[in-house]
């Protein structure tokens, strides 16, 4: 069994289709609600079918409105009691109303029937509009319409007990109203008594006539009326769904149109950054290209003023290639004094003491390249075992030189102060250091041309390289040593003595002539002791030494009269 | 009423949900406008920048067509566009020559070298003691002499040796002993004679071998007599003989002085060292036998081998 469509449907069918059958049923369901407060407000049947008929005329004109959630009953009461006021103003009203006085009294037949409710009776409708709309709804459904409690909680939305106990409820606030109007005695039962009287059926013919009057009724046309219809007949989650509905596409659209100009401004943003990269490269083609021009701009300037030089230096290339070609020739054996070359045998080479003097590095490197025929490369490489070398020779040099006051090579005087000033044999080392120089240059060189360098000849200028750095005819295979001797007399002022290897030495002499002279000329002493350290084969590095030791001397024995 | 509200809330949440993301829509234009306004520059600007790259290309095609190709000589032209050869150092000579492919390893048994190598050597030319007229081998190969040049330099040679041995025995000074020196003999200085014997002698020379190759050989031979044999007239030339205190033997102190700067032994060296002053080898051809013999002394013992 199907359950009994709703007031809500029955209007909705009524507004869309045009189905006045489910109008009149709702008229037949709200017909006593409608009829009864009519008629209690007008105490005339005639004007309570009137005002009915007039009701309901305006709910079929505003069915449109209503929704699931909104309630019929409470909406008809509201529009009987001002419908019944509006009749009830007009003139047919003041001549009735003492009629109607003389006919009420006429219909109160048994003294109970006047008991306390009848006071109520004007007085309930204003207790009915006091109240909450569902309270009031409640009422009037459980009263005027006949209906359960379990179809009021239907109506309501609530459950059986709930809508009891609104009714019962809502009862004890009329009851409640009645009793600040000045009616003590009334109670919750007379005021259901009051509402059970006054809940008066229309009668059988009025009822068919209303309701036959209802199946007239059409509903209001307009093109927004079904629109509107539908909208208020949604309930509050549809209205909501209907509403996010209605907003979202527009949200939607606004929304694709934001993601879509982010899209748009990424890509601009990338083919932006593109384009820019792409600028950078070409702007440093660019750059490159310029200081191309710039350079050959500048090589073309260069080539138009050297024109004529360069021609020149060609000119002197080319004579001078022609000129080292005819050396070239087996037959060009003969000195030309116009050529800038010569040729001489390899076999010669040997006795072109070309690096003889003061030797360096870039002596050698000039005129061992130039003598040897080497490219730059070879020049370089060579040189750099020639830097070994004197390096080698250098930092033994640098160790050489030493001081003591013993000595097993020189006789020491016996009652002097002596200081012994050598040089270390450096033997070992240099013929070490000779021998990795003459290995690395025939590596380097190949066997011809270290065969045109001879080995005797670079051992010769090893000895005049060592000879340049201080061992002068002193054997530096076996170093050397002298003494300076310091005598302090108990008579007679200091001299000094000097020793030499071999038994060689001088006698004393004044210690005092060692004192540093005005001007910064040399001291007597100081020439004296250079002359012996030289014959000694030492260099004057060494005799300086001598000396600066041997005058400290003299000015630490120095009496005040020696100045 | 509810209804109506609750329809006005949600769409004025609708609303302001459409506004904000309008408002950001609107933004994203804004920024998307400007960055084509940007990229609409930057293109005009890389189209410029392209252009002027292509024609900037062309420009160095064109100046590097234009530009004569470098040689592969050209470091060597360019040292030669400003100095002839002669003006090179020796090293830029050396490098002209290796550039020009001409190394020790061009030919087997010979090397070609700059003459510049030649002025700023030194090599034994002439022999020692009675052969010092007589050239060398290593000098006639150096300088290409061949055996009638030879022939005529030793002459020339033999002849200017002669005069100056001539000229040294009548102009050697005698003087006697003092402390412990025995005896000093004297060749004096005589720049005039010096130089006829040398004009006489390089002009001859110069005759047979040219100036270039007698310039070499003279600078040869007076390094070898500065530093070797004396310079006869040119310096003064003197020998002692001494006797050391406590030592056996004689002593001696020889060659050229010119007083502040000589080639002199500062101490008496023993005899037995065997070095005998070049330049009075024309005086006494024995050496310090005959000099001990001339003056009466005992005999010098040989030279010691070393």
């Amino acid at each position: 069994m199907s359950e009994p469509r709703t007031d809500f449907e029955l209007l909705r069918d009524f507004i869309r289709r045009g189905d006045q059958r489910a109008f009149a049923e709702v008229v037949r369901r709200h017909l006593t609600l409608v009829y009864a407060t009519a008629l209690r407000k007008t105490e005339d049947p005639e004007a309570a079918e009137e005002v009915a008929q007039n009701v309901f005329a305006t709910l079929a004109q505003k069915a449109w409105r209503f929704g699931p959630d909104d309630s019929l009953a409470a909406w008809l009461y509201r529009t009987t009691l001002l419908e019944a006021k509006e009749w009830l103003r007009g003139e047919l009203r003041r001549r009735r109303r003492d009629q109607a006085a003389a006919e009420l009294g006429t219909t109160m037949k048994t003294p109970d029937e006047q008991t306390a409710f009848r006071a109520l009776l004007p007085l309930l409708d204003e207790a009915l509009l006091s109240l909450r709309e569902r309270e009031r709804t409640a009422l009037l459904l459980r009263f005027y319409e006949s209906q359960s409690l379990r179809e009021v909680g239907t109506v309501l939305g609530v459950t059986e007990d709930t809508a009891q106990k609104r009714v019962a409820g809502a009862l004890e606030k009329i009851s409640n109203f009645f009793q600040r109007r000045g009616f003590k005695t009334a109670s919750v039962a007379a005021a259901t008594a009051a509402f059970q009287h006054t809940a008066q059926s229309a009668p059988a013919a009025t009822a068919a006539k209303i309701l036959s009057a209802a199946t007239l009724f059409a509903p209001p046309a307009g093109i927004g009326l079904g629109l509107a219809s539908r909208i208020i007949g949604l309930s509050k989650a549809q209205t909501i769904a209907a509403c996010v509905a209605v907003a979202i596409v527009p949200l939607a659209w606004q929304w694709q149109q934001v993601h879509a100009s982010a899209r748009n401004l990424a890509a601009m943003e990338k083919s932006l950054n593109a384009t820019d990269l792409q600028y950078r490269d070409v702007s440093a083609s660019l750059e490159k290209l310029r200081a191309e021009e710039t350079r050959l701009v500048a090589a073309q300037e260069a080539a138009d003023q050297n024109r004529e030089r360069t021609k020149l230096g060609a000119q002197r290339l080319e004579t001078l290639r022609a000129e080292a070609q005819a050396l070239e020739s087996p037959t060009a054996n003969r000195w030309q004094d116009d050529a800038s070359f010569a040729r001489i045998p390899k076999s010669a080479v040997s006795a072109l003491h070309a690096w003889s003097g003061d030797l360096t590095a870039d002596k050698l490197r000039v005129k061992v390249q130039a003598a040897l025929g080497l490219n730059p490369q070879e020049a370089e490489a060579a040189m750099q075992i020639f830097s070994n070398y004197f390096s080698t020779i250098d930092r033994a040099m640098q160790d050489a030189p030493y001081e003591t006051n013993q000595s097993t090579r020189l006789k020491l005087p016996a009652g002097a102060e002596s200081m012994v000033f050598g040089q270390k044999a450096l033997g070992p080392q240099i013929r070490s250091a000779m021998d990795d120089l003459c290995s690395n240059l025939e590596t380097q060189l190949g066997p011809d041309r270290w065969a045109m360098l001879n080995p005797d000849r670079v051992d010769m200028t090893h000895g005049e390289q060592v000879r340049f750095l201080g061992y002068n005819n002193l054997s530096w295979d076996t170093g050397g040593e002298v003494a300076a001797n310091i005598f302090v007399h108990q008579d007679a002022e200091p001299t000094v003595s000097f020793t030499g290897e071999g038994g060689t030495g001088t006698g004393e002499v004044p210690l005092k002539w060692f004192l540093p002279p005005q001007g910064g000329r040399r001291s007597p002493g100081e020439q004296y002791v250079g002359s012996f350290i030289n014959g000694q084969g030492f260099k004057e590095s060494l005799a300086s030494r001598v000396n600066q030791w041997v005058t400290a001397q003299a000015v630490r024995y120095q009496k005040p009269t020696d100045q | 009423m509810k209804r109506i509200f609750l329809i006005l809330g949600t769409l004025a949440v609708g609303g302001a949900a459409f506004c904000a993301l309008n408002t950001k829509a609107r933004s994203h234009q804004r920024e998307l406008q400007q960055s084509q306004a940007n990229w609409l520059d930057q293109t005009q600007k890389l189209a410029q920048v392209q252009s002027d790259v292509e024609a900037l290309s062309a420009r160095v095609r064109d100046l590097k067509n234009n530009i004569p190709p470098v040689s592969r000589d050209a470091a060597l032209i360019d040292l030669l566009s400003t100095n002839d050869f002669k003006g090179l150092s020796l090293a830029d000579q050396g490098r002209l020559l290796s550039g020009l492919g001409v190394t020790a390893r061009s030919a087997d048994d010979f090397v070609v070298i700059p003459k510049q190598l030649l002025s700023g050597s030194q090599v034994r030319a002439f022999g020692k003691g009675t052969n010092a007229w007589q050239l060398t081998p290593a000098a006639r190969q150096i300088l290409a002499i061949n055996p009638d040049e030879q022939k005529g330099v030793e002459s020339a040679f033999a002849e200017a040796l002669q005069r100056e041995g001539d000229w040294a025995q009548a102009h050697v000074q005698r003087s006697g002993a003092s402390n412990d020196m025995l005896v000093r003999y004297t060749i004096p200085m005589d720049t005039n004679f010096a130089s006829d014997v040398a004009n006489t002698l390089y002009s001859s020379v110069s005759n047979v071998l040219g100036e270039q190759r007698t310039a070499l050989l003279q600078r040869y031979f007076d390094i070898s007599r500065v530093y070797e044999d004396g310079a006869m007239a040119v310096y003064t030339n003197e020998l002692e003989l001494w006797r050391v205190p406590g030592k056996a033997g004689l002593f001696q102190r020889g060659g050229w002085n010119m007083g502040k700067w000589n080639a002199m032994n500062t101490y008496p060296a023993p005899i037995s060292d065997g070095h005998f002053p070049a330049a009075f080898s024309f005086v006494f051809p024995g050496g310090w036998e005959e000099v001990a013999r001339r003056e009466g002394l005992e005999p010098v013992k040989p030279p010691a081998e070393k």
